[in-house]
């Protein structure tokens, strides 16, 4: 268990820190002006405390993925003759392996997962990631680096951010931490940036979520305001995946990528009607786990075929509950996400909630929740009568398996059940087991 | 700046970021900018000529473009329009010579009292009533026409082509018009009339999005026919550059063609040393297609859209916080940036509380990283490096998100991306 308590890590305050800290608090009180974001409040408080430390341990590297077998084929990108059985398209991607050994994590090259591992982290804490660059099992000639983006956090330091030409990256077989304190809660997104439009595409992508204070440890609420209380958390991580360009990436040629195109739309890295393919592992999670890629399944069966994309995109609710989707969209496409009949509160986009510097609530109901690429929102609906729902894109296009007939891609199930049928959803910290 | 230490750190014209071309900067600005950033407005007291021609712009994968744009007073081309900087209330006059082998005009969406040569701009339609120009145009090869229109409210608007605009548009014949509130002229710094949205008086960026489909400018250039249908853009611009040129200094010698850098530079924030009010930074987007725009490093507070502020004194504030401001096709916004050093992070004071890896155990691409995490200061430099930082200051990265279109044909770390700088308190010294 490497989830444990340290305090008072940065007991020495130089006097000219404490100064120059005071000041800056005094004078932020008194100017009625805009800041960029709200006037981060632990700014006179550089003898951080943190009320934990979480250690994740990320591993970066190559793999294979399955999507839908129903789709048509598109000789010779998809699928992909290299592909072991029983996948079909290659990928980067980022592994959970807080807790593994060296020798355990070594043993993960090769089996990246897409979506990322979802992080979850509360206000206050610290957070230490080690990400450890793996290489790839099917291109040893590719000696990229990696990185971790936060995409989002607020004043970040660039050596944190992970973007190349502004800090450093990872070489294969070595190891950097970055380290965060998160201050601002809501929904995020994390990438690696090195070359950022090829790996971002190759599935390197995944959600952070930043839990309020006002939670301790808890209670569900989307930010610090007692209005944004939700009684179940759901992931809605929309990608797109262009099969040409994994194709070129596993077979050793060059894409243009600029010349786009969606050949599927993915949510929380799989496709419809993958996406609603249930969770097999205790219900106890609200991080969308689903099959634990270190895990061995049976031949033929969906944990085989999906335990590279283990999150699932199942919505469960009892009737009269309060949901919230932590929707975030790290394509390069828009999407329109709609439920049909049931409306929908966006309280919340891109980890602000929607207020202004007023206080005055800028929240929002509709049916359809537009959101562009690297945008985040925060949405709220309550749970209607018992039976199943379509979440899904209203951008048709991103509703077919590589334009094959009927539905596919984008689109999953909110299934309701009658009140206190199912058993309450605990709030999940960042845990080391979950994938 | 220390001229002589830039030199011997090995930069490339390519990206020299400083103050080395405040010479150069020869356009009054709106603010007093930083020399070489920030937005430049163009000399002429609401009073402006210029003169739509053809040139070719050079693309930082090498690609030479042909391309539309102006001939001003201060620019031999330019591949946009100029920057026009107003206050509310001002009439403006531009007297357009056409150069080019076809009609071309001028609308002003969002401008009042719009006239060409005193008289209304209407759309003009010919004698069966088919629409041949949203605007009244100066004829082809040498007409001349000037529109006046009367700049009332606050914000950032856009001009362009009225005239086949989906080609004209594309081409270059497009620009930005700034209006400052009234309080502008007795020296208030604000982008609307609400003092809350008062911007440090150096710190004012533009950023002008549009997007280039080699192939179409190809045909245009052979007069070979066009078929719009098979659009495909392969460069993404800002200001008229893409990345890495985006971030060489306004009016760089070696790119004539595109006289706006789009770096953004402040300071912590921070009485001692620092800023104490957010930089503005004004999006305008003339493409087909919505800009994402994320700005690492730290979430925007987006003030005003389409030259309406989302906060006025007595109503509620709709203003919003956000990681990635999108601006939608042919729309403008403003937004407000700032960056503060949240945990003063100090080498031997308080350092960062986790392991750096030497540099042996990193790639270091190098470039805009000082080798040291901390702000001021620097480390050694790897062996083979080069590297373009001055004295410790942060760079973050500033892109469209919708990533095709932050390459230059495909390729990474390009297009619709420039660089926020963050120095030190104080400066650089």
């Amino acid at each position: 268990m490497t989830d444990d308590i340290t305090s008072g890590i940065n007991p020495l305050l130089s006097r000219r820190n404490f100064l120059r800290a005071g000041v800056l608090g005094a004078a932020g009180a008194g100017v009625a002006v805009y800041a960029g974001h709200q006037a981060p409040t632990a700014v006179a408080a550089p003898g951080f405390t943190p009320t934990k430390t979480v250690n994740v341990h990320l591993a970066a590297t190559d793999g294979w993925v399955s999507m839908p077998d129903s789709a048509p084929a598109m000789p010779p990108y998809w699928p992909d003759n290299d592909a072991p059985a029983p996948y079909n398209m290659y990928v980067f991607g980022f592994r959970n392996v807080t807790g593994l050994s060296d020798a355990q994590v070594i043993t993960q090259k090769g089996r990246a997962q897409i979506s990322a591992p979802v992080l979850a982290f509360d206000e206050g804490s610290e957070v230490k990631v080690s990400l450890t660059n793996l290489g790839m099992a099917q291109r040893p000639d590719l000696v990229d680096g990696h990185t971790m983006h936060w995409h989002g956090f607020n004043n970040a330091l660039p050596i944190f951010d992970g973007v190349p030409e502004m800090s450093a990256s990872v070489p294969i077989g070595k190891t950097m931490v970055y380290y965060y304190r998160p201050t601002d809660p809501g929904t995020y997104m994390y990438h690696c940036h090195f070359e950022d439009v090829e790996h971002v595409q190759m599935g390197m992508t995944g959600l952070v979520y930043v839990r309020p204070k006002l939670n301790n440890g808890t209670n569900k609420y989307v930010f610090n305001d007692p209005a944004t209380r939700y009684d179940r958390e759901f992931p809605v991580f929309l990608t797109e995946s262009q099969p040409e360009g994994h194709y070129r990436d596993a077979h050793i040629q060059i894409t243009d990528w600029a010349a786009y195109n969606s050949g599927f739309g993915l949510m929380n890295g799989r496709a419809w009607p993958d996406t609603i393919v249930k969770n097999t592992q205790t219900s106890d999670t609200n991080l969308g786990p689903n099959f634990d890629p270190l895990a061995t399944y049976p031949a033929g069966s969906d944990g085989e075929r999906l335990q590279f994309q283990p999150q699932t995109s199942l919505i469960e609710a009892n009737a009269g509950e309060t949901v919230l989707l932590r929707m975030a969209n790290l394509g390069s496409l828009r999407h329109t996400l709609t439920m049909d009949g049931v409306p929908m509160k966006v309280i919340g986009a891109d980890a602000d909630q929607l207020k202004g510097a007023d206080g005055n609530d800028n929240s929002y109901v509709s049916n359809s929740i537009d959101i562009g690429p690297g945008e985040s929102r925060d949405v709220l609906f309550t749970a209607p009568e018992p039976g199943t729902y379509k979440l899904y894109d209203r951008d048709f296009s991103n509703l077919s398996n590589q334009g094959g007939g009927g539905y596919g891609g984008m689109m999953t199930n909110i299934v309701v059940s009658a009140p206190n049928t199912l058993p309450a959803q605990p709030v999940q910290p960042f845990t080391p087991g979950v994938r | 700046m220390n001229l002589r230490r830039l030199l011997a750190g090995g930069l490339s014209l390519t990206v020299l970021t400083g103050a080395l071309f405040a010479a150069a900067a020869a356009p009054s600005s709106g603010a007093t900018a930083t020399p070489g950033e920030g937005i430049l407005c163009e000399p002429g007291n609401g009073v402006y000529t210029m003169s739509a021609t053809t040139g070719f712009e050079t693309m930082p994968d090498g690609n030479s473009v042909f391309t539309w744009g102006y001939h001003t007073p201060t620019h031999a081309f330019q591949n946009t329009a100029p920057v026009i900087c107003a206050t509310a209330g001002d009439t403006i006059r531009i007297t357009l010579t056409n150069n080019l082998a076809e009609d071309t005009s001028f609308v002003f969406p969002g401008m009042s009292n719009v006239q060409a040569d005193g008289v209304d701009a209407v759309p003009q339609s010919d004698a069966t009533g088919r629409v041949t120009s949203l605007a009244p145009v100066a004829p082809a090869k040498g007409g001349q026409t000037t529109y006046t229109f009367t700049a009332d409210k606050p914000g950032t608007y856009m001009y362009e082509s009225g005239t086949d605009s989906r080609k004209q548009v594309e081409m270059g014949l497009w620009g930005a018009i700034v209006v400052y509130p009234a309080c502008h002229a007795t020296g208030c710094n604000q982008a609307y009339d609400d003092p809350r949205t008062t911007f440090e008086a150096t710190r004012e960026y533009i950023h002008m999005f549009s997007s280039v489909d080699p192939d179409i400018h190809s045909a245009i250039q052979l007069g070979q026919p066009v078929d719009w249908s098979t659009y495909s853009a392969k460069y993404y611009l800002i200001n008229g550059r893409s990345a890495p040129d985006s971030l060489s200094p306004n009016n760089a010698a070696w790119l004539p063609f595109a006289p706006y850098g789009s770096m953004v530079r402040v300071r912590p924030q921070d009485p001692n040393g620092g800023d104490t009010l957010p930089a503005l930074v004004r999006y305008v987007n003339a493409m087909d297609k919505d800009v994402a725009f994320h700005p690492h490093g730290n979430t925007e507070r987006v003030i005003g859209e389409d030259g309406q502020p989302l906060d006025t004194i007595g109503k509620p504030d709709n203003s919003y916080g956000s990681f990635l401001v999108d601006i939608g096709s042919n729309r403008t916004a403003e937004s407000m940036f700032t960056w503060t050093d949240q945990w003063h992070y100090d080498p031997t004071t308080n350092p960062i509380p986790v392991p750096l890896s030497p540099y042996n155990d990193l790639i270091i691409k190098g470039t805009w990283y000082a080798m040291s995490p901390y702000l001021g200061s620097q480390g050694a430099l790897p062996p083979g490096v080069t590297q373009f930082n001055q004295c410790g200051e942060y760079y973050h990265m500033a892109h469209n998100h919708a990533l095709y279109a932050a390459t230059n044909y495909g390729a990474t770390f390009g297009g619709q991306m420039t660089l926020i700088r963050i120095d030190p308190l104080g400066g650089c010294a």
